[in-house]
């Protein structure tokens, strides 16, 4: 059934990177099941009309020309610390040294190109949710998020990891805009329009307001919360 | 975090709310794990079961021990190339790599490893599987796993018989070179897992053998380990062994068959990795024959 919720994750350990749109965790999640080809191998290049959106269980409210998903932009509190932790890569040079045909074995540039060291700084967060105001199935949406493990950047390596996901419902549908003090504040990312009169709380920018969030088909004058 | 102070190591740790304040307590790193416990071990038995050992050119060796590196622009995806890697080699499927124009993804989440000290309480039971639970009784806290080591770097010069070994004397300022750092104690306990998503009982069977062959060579895990620090002792659970069809794994079997599948494609997975990774003059030679000349 249709109705307003709270979506939290409570994360068992620190944040890498930022916490990504709902709808896209979604599209993902489901894109997978329904086995679609593009699930891992859309790239920049594929244009958006040769592939099919998953139908996610979110309601859709139409702005301006556009049909976005109702589904606030990720909400973290204040970090209870912040750091910048170093991912790092290497050859091993002396363990693959004798394990290379002799005719390989020469100078190796470390420094640039494609074998480079890496020792990469990444902005970590310690946080204890990531709060998304929705509309929609909340039966459908738990189907989908119970398999998502973690969220962010390097959720290989075991940041982002989620304990445990948690529905609240919500009287008012705070997945767009929210009241605070008379006005309207705005709640998710939009195309840049007509629809954000008497509205405040976002700034403008240029980005995709809908998924998938980083094709550059998607790109347009956008109204970010802020 | 890690780094020095001074000259003396500091142990790698990472930030932790606790009773509302923010402790630094020592981990292991997910980055650290996924090398050393399944990466490199993994790789290395493929090169030793396929006769890879000496006929390997860098690209081949870096995909199999490091993940590989895009090293060519391309706008088209081979998935007849993706396919291949996946059906040959389970354990790249687990783990990803980048082919020369194309990254391709894994499906295995390492968990970072968690001291288990009172610190780590919160962090471990939102972790841990259902039906396992810590003792309510107070853990210890995280400062009591750690100690220090010192050690000293000789220097030849100053050995006693150095007249007889070096040719000439010499009177340069010593060598000799003491340092320091910080260790975990012996006995203490480190939680973390793997999870893995989408997968085969041969990719589970990947998994386990890579693990299996780290502990077999010695399971060394962080920084001096070539003098004995972090040694392991490995306990493995294996929970919901089943597979999407909802048939019961059993961990030896999954092992067993990816052994076997390895045996099997010997040949096969050679083969791939020359067609993938040809040597630059092979390329070379290729694109003349294809132009004519």
């Amino acid at each position: 059934m249709i109705k307003n919720w709270k979506v939290t994750a409570w994360l068992s350990s620190p944040l890498a990177g930022d916490p990504p749109q709902i709808d896209a965790i979604l599209g993902w999640e489901l894109s997978r099941r329904l086995g679609y080809k593009h699930h891992r191998k859309l790239t920049r290049d594929i244009p958006l009309s040769q592939i099919e959106n998953p139908p996610i269980p979110l309601a859709k409210r139409t702005i301006g020309e556009h049909e976005i998903y109702c589904c606030s932009s990720p909400i973290i509190p204040d970090p209870k610390a912040e750091w910048v932790e170093r991912i790092s890569k290497r050859i091993d040079t002396d363990e693959i040294a004798l394990l290379l045909a002799p005719e390989h074995r020469k100078s190796l540039l470390v420094a640039s190109g494609p074998y480079k060291m890496r020792y990469v700084p990444e902005r970590i967060r310690l946080i204890d949710r990531v709060c998304w105001f929705v509309r929609g199935d909340k039966k459908e949406i738990n189907k989908l998020l119970k398999s998502v493990y973690a969220l962010g950047k390097h959720r290989n390596i075991g940041y982002g990891q989620i304990g445990e996901w948690s529905y609240e419902e919500v009287e008012n549908d705070y997945s767009i805009t929210a009241m605070q003090r008379g006005k309207p504040v705005l709640m998710k990312i939009i195309p840049f329009g007509s629809a954000l009169q008497n509205m405040t709380g976002y700034k403008r920018t240029f980005g995709a307001p809908f998924m998938p969030y980083w094709h550059p088909e998607n790109y347009m004058e956008i109204a970010s919360p802020c | 975090m890690m780094g020095t102070s001074g000259n003396e190591a500091i142990i790698n740790r990472e930030r932790v709310a606790y009773k509302n304040r923010i402790v630094d307590i020592p981990v292991i790193s997910g980055n650290a794990i996924r090398h050393k416990m399944v990466r490199d071990p993994g790789g290395l038995y493929i090169i030793k079961a396929c006769d890879l050992v000496g006929k390997l050119n860098l690209d081949q060796a870096n995909y199999l021990l490091n993940g590989g590196s895009l090293t060519e622009s391309s706008t088209t995806e081979n998935l007849g190339r993706i396919a291949e890697m996946q059906t040959l080699l389970p354990l790249t499927r687990l783990l990803g790599g980048s082919l020369r124009n194309q990254v391709v993804g894994g499906s295995l989440f390492v968990l970072r490893g968690l001291l288990v000290c009172e610190e780590n309480r919160h962090a471990i039971t939102m972790s841990l599987p259902d039906g396992y639970e810590l003792p309510e009784q107070s853990i210890l806290p995280a400062e009591t796993f750690i100690s220090s080591y010192q050690y000293t770097r000789g220097d030849a010069q100053r050995r006693n018989d150095s007249s007889d070994l070096l040719a000439e004397e010499h009177n340069d300022k010593t060598n000799l070179m003491i340092y320091n750092g910080q260790a975990i104690v012996p006995g203490a306990i480190f939680y973390h897992g793997f999870v893995l998503q989408n997968i085969s009982a041969v990719e589970i069977g990947a998994l386990l053998h890579s693990l299996y062959q780290w502990e077999a060579s010695g399971a060394f895990i962080g920084g001096q380990s070539r003098i004995g620090h972090g040694k392991m002792n490995v306990s493995i659970f294996f929970q919901d062994g089943e597979d999407f069809m909802g048939n019961e794994l059993n961990p030896s079997e999954c092992v067993k068959m990816y052994v076997d599948h390895v045996d099997a494609n010997k040949d096969k997975i050679a083969q791939w990795l020359d067609d993938t990774f040809p040597n630059k003059g092979k390329t070379k030679k290729l694109a003349e024959g294809a132009l004519g000349l």
